[in-house]
Formats: structure tokens, C-alpha cells, sequence
């Protein structure tokens, strides 16, 4: 998606104030970002064993052409269960996953496809293909986990964004592996309608100098300053 | 809807900034949303003038009242182009309807009328179309009447002092705001039409379908809201012969949610269940239109019914639809929120063939349960990976 400035002169006045008084600067508005695009929401369930890390697979980036090269930074697991945590995060072209995409997996890495084939997400310079976000999870003790989104921190044009799936997991682990595992409800307020959201980061980032937009339909709905570390953290889609 | 708190004395400042600003004009009133927008067309497909009226299709208003919506015209070049901004009782109307509002456009060159039929939602701050191009391309081909030229003359005089008031307060705005009831803000002037329904009737239609292969359970569910988009039709003699005039969304509510599920290994066919249908037409002084009308109305609630097979897309993920997703032993995946298939001859009434599509709000789902008897399964989309596609098959 292009970068595209937004705001007109009168009003790039008032961002400078905001940087005057805020005492940080929040240097660009964008239509959303490069990876900024609508997602459906979706939601797996599966049964997994503490201490054996398991497979999530199901985010996939898909970059603008036009925006240039972008660089991973990092994935998060939003309204996490404590407990359940990324161990490896790593990307897959698509153009090298003959035979289909891992959405989920008991294990990892999950059947023929070797570790060598995939390449940590941080530092990963996204061009024009689409990558699939390859995540290794894990557990330690038995137990329910569950996690309502997954975000991606990147870099794109000299400036940091952070896109947000409305993909939920739940995971029941057991050390007998339990054959049963309650579904989420694709109506829970975690999944219901989620549109992705875009955090657009200054460059230096802090808690005064967060712009937080929301994007719907690839459009900002609001642009507002943040005064404290509330807007860091996306919310639940409700 | 996340909120982040204002910082206030920053406002403040802010607020003095710009002011400070002066190279910015005074701000504008912002003109309403566009509802609708297009090319007007003679029978000769050459682009004419013309004026084009919008009226509300509510199935659940107790009054049959059909308010306008919007009016505006088209020049010479055929470009025309509606704005509406909802009022609270459109809001209202909407809200029943999972936010959607069904509409009738009636276009009216000087000797021929055409009509479409659309469907918007309203997002907070635009119209999204639900489906089709948002260009409307229409075609004014049914000769009018001596009758309907004198009514249009009148219309057109109403029309055009209500967009003068409008225009003193609000520039730009090529149409006027609606109240229900038939009390448009079109004012004193205001032309009404009675929607006059001529005769309801039900029939199955196509909500979806459901693939499986070995080891694995697919459940569609729907409701408890609707959630389809069904062609209308129209006759421009009396019902004889139809013709397709665009897909109006059905989301009403009901009490029940309903769901198919298929253990069935191998299994693959489209997916129905009942809508009711209405024939009708617009009646009344200043109505200017005998053009009748079939619209779907309403999902009758009720379940959900196999129709015709589908298995021949199964057994070729991988080599004919390559986008294909894996997944282990004992897992359930789910997905809403994304349209499915545009399936023609997705229903027959009155001996037209209706298309339709499921999906546009969070009320149509689709749901995997994959077993442990084989190590991994595959599903399949056909025109993207299954958690976007509109169709997801099954089977290696």
C-alpha cells in the first residue's frame, strides 16, 4: 500500500505541536501501512504435550510491491495466556511451500518441512513476495492456553509499524495428549469482526509519542496522541 | 472500539496552534457520503441524461411507505452520483438488517426509465458496497407513459426546490436526507410511493457448502442473523418476463442460529435453506414507477438442506488449487467474516434464476474438526488459501 500523507499543511502545524508539547514527535500519518489489509478473523484449536513446542502457521504477510523492501522486527501473541510463549518465530516464502501451508501442528517443526528451510522473522527483509509467518509455541505445564491475535513488529521506510491478525488459538496440554479440546467460539468478543490494526511508531518511540491508528477497510478511522503505555498494547477486537 | 484518552492540555495547545494556522481556510461542512454513483445510459448504450431517485426497501417497516432516500440528476454525459448520510432512522433500519440498507434506484431519462437494485453498509463514516461494482451501470430502456412524463415533470420541481433549501445549508449536497413514514426531508413537495406487496412466497436457497475428505467433520453454520446477498428482479410488463436488477442483503434476525454438519468422508454438495420472497409494486401519488418488482425479503430460520453435489472440486488440493493448508491430528479450525461463493441459480422464483452469496457480515461460518486416524489433513481453497477463500474444498 502506498505511504500516503494525509494531512494538510494547516494541520502538519498541529503534528509539530503535538511534538512541541509532547515533548517526542510523531513524524508521518499513513493510509495503514504496507501490510495493512483486511483479514477475517479465524481460530484454530488443538491438543498439544508441556514442554514439546507446537506449530502455528496461520499468518501469512503479503506486501505491497509498491512499498519497497520492508524488515521484520518481531511477533507477539496478543492476550496471551501466561504460559504459552513463542520460542522461535520464523518466516517461509509461499513460493517454497510445495504441497500447502502448516496451519497447525502438534510438534515442531512439523512434518517435511526441515528447520533449515526456515529463516528467523527477525531481520527478515520482506520484498515482493508472500511469506507465511511460521511460529514455534510452547508450554510447560498442563493446562488451557489461548491467544486472541497475533502481531508483527516491521520496518518500512524508515519507519515502524506493527500489524494485527484477528487469529486466535487455543491449545489444551496434557502430558496424556487429551484427544479433546473445546473449539473457540468464532463469536467470542476476541474474534468477533477483528479488522487488522495498524500501530504507526515515531521514530523514537516512547510512551508520549504513539500515534495509534485503527484501520478499517485500510482507512484510519481516528489519529489521536496517547499520553500513557495504554496505547501500545492492542485491544480485544469487541 | 479502542479509545485511547485525550491528553487535554495538549488539545488546548494544539487547538491555539492551529488556529495560528491561517493558511488553511475555514473548514468546509463536509458533503454527505456517496451512496451511489454511475452511468446512465440510453437503450443505444450511448450515456444521457436523466434523473435518478433512491428509494428505501425496508421489509421490516410496518408502514408500506417507500421513502426517497436521495434524488439527483445526471448530465449529459450520464455521470450521476448520490450522497446520503444516514439519519438515526435509517440507522435504525439498518441495524435490523446486520447494518445493511436495501434500496431501489429508478433512473428516468427524458423518455425511458431503468432500474437497479442495491445494497450498502453503513461503516461509521462511508457506504461499503456488499457486492458488485460500486459503479452503477444502468440502462433507461422502458418507454414511459404521457402519465409518468407529466409526475416526472412535478417530481422534478420538488425535487429541485428541496436541493435549493438543502444547498443554503449544507453546499454540495446533491440530495436530501430522509425521515421514514414518507415524511422525506424532500419537505412539503414530498413524493411518496406505497410499496403494494402482491404476493409472498418461499423458496430454498443456496447458503453454501460443505467438502470433507477422510478423517475429518465440516459444520456450516448460519445465523442468528442472515447473512446473504440475493438478486432482485424486475418486469417492466406486469411480470412477464424478468430481468436481474442487483443483490439486495438479507440479515434479519431470528431466534435460531443453524448449522449442517457432515461426517461423511467424501462428501460435497451446495448447502440451502429458506428465504421468503416478495412480489410487489409501487402505488400512489407522485409514485411514478409501474415497474414490478421481486425481492428477497427475509431467511425464514429455518434449517439447512443439502442441494446439488459439489464432489467434483475435491481430491485436487495440491495439483488444481494449490493454496492448501495442513493441519494436524484432533484439530478444530474456524473461520467467519468472509464472503463465500456467488453461486448462481442459487434459488428460482417466478422463473428467474437468482444468484447469491453468504458471508459479507460474521453471520456465515465454516468450521473443520480434523480427526487422529490419519497424521494430517488438507483443505483447500479455490481462488486463495482457505481462511480468505471463497470456496474451500477438501481431500489431498
Amino acid at each position: 500500500m502506498k505511504l500516503r500523507i494525509t494531512l494538510p499543511a494547516g494541520v502538519a502545524v498541529v503534528a509539530i505541536g503535538v511534538a512541541m508539547v509532547a515533548d517526542a514527535f510523531v513524524d508521518v500519518r499513513t493510509s495503514g501501512g504496507p501490510l495493512a489489509e483486511e483479514v477475517p478473523p479465524n481460530a484454530v484449536t488443538f491438543s498439544v504435550r508441556p514442554g514439546v513446542s507446537f506449530t502455528y502457521g496461520g499468518v501469512q504477510l503479503h506486501p505491497d510491491a509498491a512499498a519497497g523492501s520492508l524488515t521484520l522486527e518481531q511477533a507477539q501473541l496478543e492476550g496471551a495466556t501466561d504460559g504459552l510463549r513463542i520460542v522461535n518465530a520464523f518466516v517461509l516464502p509461499v513460493a517454497q511451500t510445495d504441497g500447502g501451508l502448516w496451519f497447525s501442528y502438534e510438534r515442531f517443526p512439523p512434518p517435511r518441512l526441515p528447520r533449515a528451510s526456515l529463516r528467523p522473522l527477525e531481520g527478515f527483509t520482506l520484498g515482493a513476495g508472500a511469506v507465511q509467518v511460521l511460529l514455534e509455541l510452547g508450554v510447560h505445564q498442563a493446562g488451557t492456553y489461548e491467544f486472541s491475535a497475533v502481531s508483527v513488529a516491521y520496518r518500512a521506510g524508515g519507519l515502524r509499524y506493527r500489524a494485527t491478525y484477528p487469529f486466535a488459538l487455543r491449545v489444551c496440554a496434557s502430558s496424556g495428549m487429551t484427544r479433546t479440546c473445546p473449539p473457540l467460539e468464532l463469536s467470542s468478543s476476541a474474534l468477533a469482526r477483528g479488522l487488522p490494526e495498524v500501530v504507526v511508531v515515531g521514530r523514537r518511540p516512547g510512551p508520549r509519542s504513539i500515534a495509534v491508528e485503527r484501520a478499517r477497510h485500510g482507512r484510519p478511522e481516528q489519529e489521536e496522541q496517547c499520553p500513557d503505555e495504554r496505547c501500545q498494547r492492542p485491544p480485544a477486537h469487541v | 472500539m479502542h479509545r485511547c484518552p485525550r491528553a487535554l492540555p495538549n488539545l488546548l495547545v494544539l487547538s491555539i496552534l492551529a488556529g495560528l494556522a491561517t493558511t488553511t481556510p475555514t473548514a468546509a461542512v463536509a458533503p454527505p457520503a456517496v451512496i451511489a454513483e454511475g452511468l446512465l445510459r440510453d437503450a443505444g448504450g450511448r450515456p444521457t441524461s436523466g434523473t435518478l431517485l433512491l428509494n428505501l426497501i425496508d421489509p421490516d417497516a410496518t408502514s408500506p411507505a417507500a421513502p426517497l432516500l436521495a434524488m439527483g440528476t445526471a448530465g449529459a454525459n450520464g455521470r450521476f452520483r448520490l450522497r446520503l448520510d444516514p439519519s438515526p432512522q435509517l440507522s435504525a433500519v439498518a441495524a435490523r438488517q446486520a447494518g445493511f440498507l436495501n434500496m431501489r434506484l429508478l433512473a428516468v431519462s427524458a423518455d425511458a426509465k431503468g432500474v437497479a437494485m442495491l445494497s450498502r453498509r453503513w461503516d461509521g463514516k462511508r457506504w461499503a458496497p456488499n457486492a458488485g461494482p460500486p459503479q452503477i451501470d444502468l440502462t433507461a430502456s422502458a418507454a414511459l407513459t404521457a402519465v409518468q412524463r407529466g409526475e416526472l415533470d412535478r417530481l422534478r420541481a420538488a425535487g429541485t426546490a428541496a436541493e435549493q433549501r438543502a444547498a443554503r445549508g449544507r453546499p454540495s449536497v446533491e440530495v436530501t436526507g430522509a425521515t421514514l413514514a414518507g415524511a422525506s426531508a424532500i419537505g412539503s413537495d414530498n413524493p411518496y410511493c406505497l410499496r403494494v406487496n402482491d404476493r409472498f412466497l418461499t423458496a430454498y436457497t443456496v447458503i453454501g457448502e460443505l467438502h470433507t475428505w477422510r478423517d475429518m467433520t465440516a459444520t456450516f453454520g448460519y445465523g442468528t442473523s442472515a447473512d446473504s446477498d440475493i438478486s432482485a428482479g424486475f418486469s417492466f410488463d406486469g411480470g412477464k418476463t424478468w430481468s436481474l436488477g442487483g443483490q439486495l442483503h438479507v440479515g434479519n434476525a431470528t431466534s435460531t442460529r443453524s448449522t449442517k454438519t457432515v461426517s461423511a468422508n467424501y462428501y460435497g454438495r451446495t448447502i440451502r435453506s429458506q428465504f421468503e420472497y416478495v412480489k410487489y409494486h409501487y402505488a400512489g401519488w407522485f409514485c411514478y414507477d409501474d415497474t414490478v418488482y421481486q425481492s428477497p425479503w427475509r431467511w425464514t430460520g429455518g434449517g439447512i438442506i443439502e442441494g446439488t453435489s459439489q464432489a467434483q472440486f475435491d481430491g485436487k488440493c495440491g495439483r488444481t488449487y494449490p493454496k492448501v493448508y495442513l493441519y494436524g491430528r484432533n484439530t478444530t479450525w474456524s473461520r467467519t467474516d468472509n464472503d463465500f461463493w456467488n453461486w448462481s441459480a442459487a434459488a428460482s422464483v417466478l422463473g428467474l434464476s437468482l444468484k447469491a452469496q453468504s458471508g459479507a457480515s460474521s453471520s456465515a461460518d465454516l468450521t473443520y474438526t480434523f480427526g487422529s486416524a490419519t497424521s494430517y489433513h488438507r483443505i483447500c481453497g479455490s481462488d486463495d488459501y482457505p481462511a480468505r477463500a471463497t470456496r474451500v474444498f477438501a481431500g489431498p
